[in-house]
């Protein structure tokens, strides 16, 4: 969408909330730039974020945007095999990156003297990755991937995100297949269909890059200019096609898993990111579950004993999220469970939260908010997130005016709208060797 | 027409000319140490001291208060007594009961834990620096009347039990991390407190409260204050928290390093991957071996591009990582090795981190690693103050180690001196052959016993419940 754009600058407005001032310009090859300065460390942190994520594979393809968040570490025409991890590390730098349906982020931090290095690493995999991908890189890092898969769902409960996610969002959805992949996919895809998926989503067109930390923000804009001068504009069609609509039908699966203990999980399809009841949802998941005297908490573990733990949360994505309440049982009282969960969220509508226990939920938000940001790589990836979703970094100001604006009346409006029982999905994760799950349960997995 | 061209050439070439130049990495400033702070101490009076750091650019203040005795003070060893009380210490107090303290350090943005630790007890609390005071006040009625309720104790009990004899048993992480520490350390050793279930049901409160009321009459106490705060108003908060305290007694008990022989354990627990850890015996902090055996240990599995990393991950495909951990007391310490692989490459997979540890043990490292782990330990250094919660912890560290921000630094410094025949030499003296060594496999049963078999090596053979609950 910004291809073809002349380098524009601003300097995005600074309320005086939680966005300071930040540098803002689009590269004449489309790639969006922000930069903050903070002077607390001797550090940089250098985010680097492209929209691309599970969700834009096609068939066949699942897996491929984890993929290549390994192989960007891998060769690219101008560091060597191994060169970007050592290079970076013998710096005193450190990086790491990770893959959502939606997104696929590389940070790294370093000390200052290493910013121009960092730069050099990460323009030279989005230019030039191509140089270095080879058939030993793309097999050994397919290798990796799948032994990643294999220990992440082999620790108990590794699997119940993602057949959970499976089933709220069915097949031909774009977020039904798991980040991870599948294993087929996953080998099958070589060294061509590599270089044309990196050709496609990793162009600059299709990212942000955003510096925060211990530079002059003139300086570093014109470090970044001169870096990525080189990096060539990609073209092509980035849009998303709109998902499909979730129909309206309660599922209830059941997974058997080698776990030691039963886990309920009860889930409903919640509206994109940003969309105006997402801050109300997510209040009300504090209010339901955030220790001693939130509603979940006390029912189910502290007066009664009936879980050993149990949670509520929002997940969120850009085509649709998920709210999903939960509870780990000793002993597989799941039908119990299931009732008193459902009580509990009855009583949403019966018995509004109170106004102390709406505010307790805001604080609780506002207070983990603001020590994220007391961190550079955090402030990085804010910022970022802002930008893939609004097009510009200073959203933040505006998302928590929403949390601030909830009131009670917007608790029980979300729980009317959202949580109805037609649309909910329950799991039950069963120890394998016993039988149950909640009444009609079908066997779920995962394909291989 | 040609002189349009020309243009063009030109601008082309200039272009290419000013274009980044790829041919090798640009030069890097290596980091300096930043000079931290020392705290300022202040003797409250007898037994009792107020360590204050002014933290400008943070939000939240941390408070901690250290009672210089701990469980191997008190009693030679962990009991269920002293991880109770850590436990249920910051959960309520004479004036609150749980959930109304609970909700009232929610609206004051703060929150409290503690702990019974082998050398000091403790209660730390975080805190929104506009409300400091009042959550000061709260912590007062912690230490003024502390409140155990025997429904408390039972929870806590209950939860102890279903996580030993149920969640952790299917987690062959937990499962091999409490072998390999049951092995290191027999029962009798002051680190080898194995849980007791039964004990923990019986309990009751006043053990507890007795408890607290012991530490606080023998051991000496520090507030340490850490943040946006003024001295004065550090002062007087310490003043609030510690009134009337008399204890006097630091702890010096150090126990010794573990003589037994130590073995090697494979746990049976299904499933195609294998956790392998592997521990090694090193010098305890304040030898001189021991900085040089941290830079060994970054070299073998401390970092992503660790040599152990590179083999296993980066050639062989076998594993999403490896890591390495060092452990050390004034008297003894470890390295620690994780791994996660396909049980069909477990032989060759020890084989391939036995390789490389006799490697660092023959020619120690090479330069370039050790300029990267001096240089890892200098950023680390520099953000240490970047947020309220690190910096808390930067100087909670000092205060457990009974070190000043000086020696630390040396210490970071001092990496600079570091030569690869000093990490030859401590790894010769430390790692070698004859060390002490233990293996812990845990996966499928049969994968691990043809791998055993193929490496001649024997093990002894436990269930996840032996491991968990020490019942080697």
């Amino acid at each position: 969408m910004l291809l073809g754009l002349l380098g524009t600058v601003a300097t995005a407005a600074t309320p005086a909330g939680l966005v300071p001032e930040l540098r803002v310009e689009t590269l004449p090859n489309g790639l969006t730039v922000v930069i903050e300065e903070q002077h607390r460390t001797a550090d940089v942190a250098v985010h680097l974020e492209y929209t691309v994520g599970s969700a834009d594979e096609a068939p066949g393809q699942h897996g491929a945007a984890h993929l290549f968040e390994h192989l960007m570490f891998e060769r690219s025409e101008h560091v060597p095999q191994g060169a970007f991890d050592a290079w970076l590390t013998e710096a005193g730098g450190q990086n790491n990156a990770w893959t959502s349906s939606d997104s696929t982020a590389f940070h790294m931090r370093v000390p200052v003297g290493a910013f121009e290095l960092g730069l050099f690493l990460e323009s030279d995999r989005m230019g030039f990755l191509d140089g270095g991908l080879d058939y030993r890189n793309v097999r050994n890092q397919q290798d990796v991937v799948l032994q990643e898969r294999a220990e992440d769902y082999s620790v108990p409960h590794g699997l119940d995100f993602d057949v959970l996610t499976g089933l709220v969002f069915p097949q031909g959805h774009p977020y039904h297949q798991p980040v991870i992949g599948r294993i087929s996919d996953v080998r099958g895809f070589g060294q061509d269909a590599a270089a044309s998926f990196w050709r496609h989503w990793y162009g600059p067109e299709n990212a942000v890059l955003v510096v925060v930390g211990h530079v002059d923000a003139d300086a570093a804009l014109d470090r970044v200019r001169h870096w990525f001068s080189d990096v060539p504009a990609r073209g092509g069609d980035l849009e998303r096609s709109a998902p499909p609509e979730l129909s309206a039908v309660r599922q209830d699966g059941l997974l058997l898993s080698p776990v030691s203990d039963w886990t309920l999980y009860l889930a409903w399809p919640s509206p994109p990111e940003l969309h105006a009841d997402e801050a109300a949802l997510e209040l009300l998941s504090f209010i339901l579950s955030w220790g001693r005297g939130t509603r979940l908490d006390d029912a189910l573990y502290f007066d009664r004993r009936l879980a050993t733990d149990c949670n509520a949360w929002l997940s969120p994505g850009m085509l649709g999220g998920m709210f999903v309440v939960e509870a780990t049982l000793p002993r597989g009282r799941l039908v119990r469970a299931e009732r008193r969960m459902e009580r509990v969220l009855a009583e949403v509508r019966t018995r509004p939260p109170a106004p102390w226990e709406l505010e307790r939920a805001r604080q609780a938000v506002r207070s983990d908010l603001l020590d994220q940001l007391e961190s550079i790589e955090a402030r990085a990836e804010w910022w970022a997130t802002c930008t893939r979703l609004t097009g510009a970094p200073d959203c933040l100001d505006e998302v928590w005016a929403r949390y601030a604006a909830v009131e009670v009346e917007d608790l029980v409006r979300v729980a009317e709208t959202w949580l109805v029982p037609e649309r909910r999905t329950s799991l039950s994760v069963v120890p394998e060797g016993y039988g149950g799950g909640l009444p009609g349960a079908v066997r779920v997995g995962l394909p291989e | 027409m040609v002189s349009l061209l020309s243009l063009l050439l030109l601008l082309l070439h200039g272009a290419l000319a000013e274009g980044p130049d790829r041919s090798g990495p640009p030069p890097v400033d290596p980091p300096v140490a930043m000079e931290l702070a020392e705290p300022v101490e202040i003797e409250l009076w007898e037994g009792t001291r107020l360590l204050y750091v002014y933290l400008e650019g943070v939000r939240r203040v941390q408070v901690v208060v250290s009672y210089h005795l701990g469980y191997v003070d008190l009693f030679g060893g962990r009991r269920p007594v002293d991880w109770a009380l850590g436990a249920q210490l910051s959960t309520a107090s004479g004036r609150f009961e749980p959930e109304a303290f609970e909700i009232a350090l929610d609206q004051q943005d703060a929150a409290v834990d503690s702990w019974v630790d082998r050398t000091d007890t403790g209660l730390r609390l975080n805190v929104a620096a506009e409300n400091l005071e009042p959550a000061i006040s709260l912590v007062r009625t912690i230490i003024e009347a502390p409140r155990f309720s025997r429904e408390e104790l039972r929870r806590t009990a209950r939860d102890k039990r279903a996580w030993l004899s149920v969640g952790a048993l299917a987690d062959a992480g937990v499962v091999g991390a409490w072998a390999l520490h049951y092995g290191w350390y027999p029962a009798e050793h002051p680190y080898g407190g194995r849980p007791d279930l039964r004990a923990d049901r019986r309990l009751q409160p006043d053990a507890l409260a007795e408890l607290f009321a012991t530490v606080q009459a023998r051991a000496a106490a520090t507030v340490l204050v850490v943040g946006p705060v003024e001295r004065g108003v550090a002062e007087r908060m310490a003043r609030i928290l510690l009134e009337d305290h008399a204890g006097t007694e630091v702890s010096e008990v150090e126990p010794s390093p573990p003589a037994h022989e130590v073995s090697d354990y494979a746990i049976d627990q299904g499933g195609s991957q294998v956790s392998v850890r592997l521990r090694v015996a090193i010098a305890g902090r304040d030898e001189p071996e021991a900085p040089a055996l941290g830079q060994g240990l970054r070299a073998l599995a401390g970092t992503v591009d660790s040599r152990l990393n590179g083999e296993l991950r980066e050639e062989r495909g076998w594993t999403y990582g490896v890591s390495g951990s060092q452990w050390s007391s004034r008297s003894h310490g470890y390295w620690t090795v994780n791994v996660d692989v396909p049980v069909e490459h477990l032989a060759e997979t020890v084989r391939v981190i036995e390789g490389h540890l006799d490697e660092v043990v023959g020619a120690g490292v090479r330069p370039a690693e050790l300029e990267a782990g001096l240089r890892e330990e200098l950023a680390w250094w520099n953000r240490r103050l970047e947020t309220a919660m690190s910096a808390g912890a930067f100087y909670q560290r000092r205060l457990d180690l009974g070190e000043s921000v000086a020696t630390a630094r040396s210490r970071v410094v001092g990496l600079e001196g570091i030569v690869p025949a000093d990490v030859a030499q401590a790894a010769q003296a430390w790692v070698g052959p004859d060390s002490r060594r233990s293996w812990v496999f845990v996966g499928p049963g049969a994968g691990i016993q043809a791998a055993l078999d193929e490496l001649d090596r024997e093990v002894r053979w436990l269930t996840p419940e032996q491991a968990v609950l020490g019942e080697l």
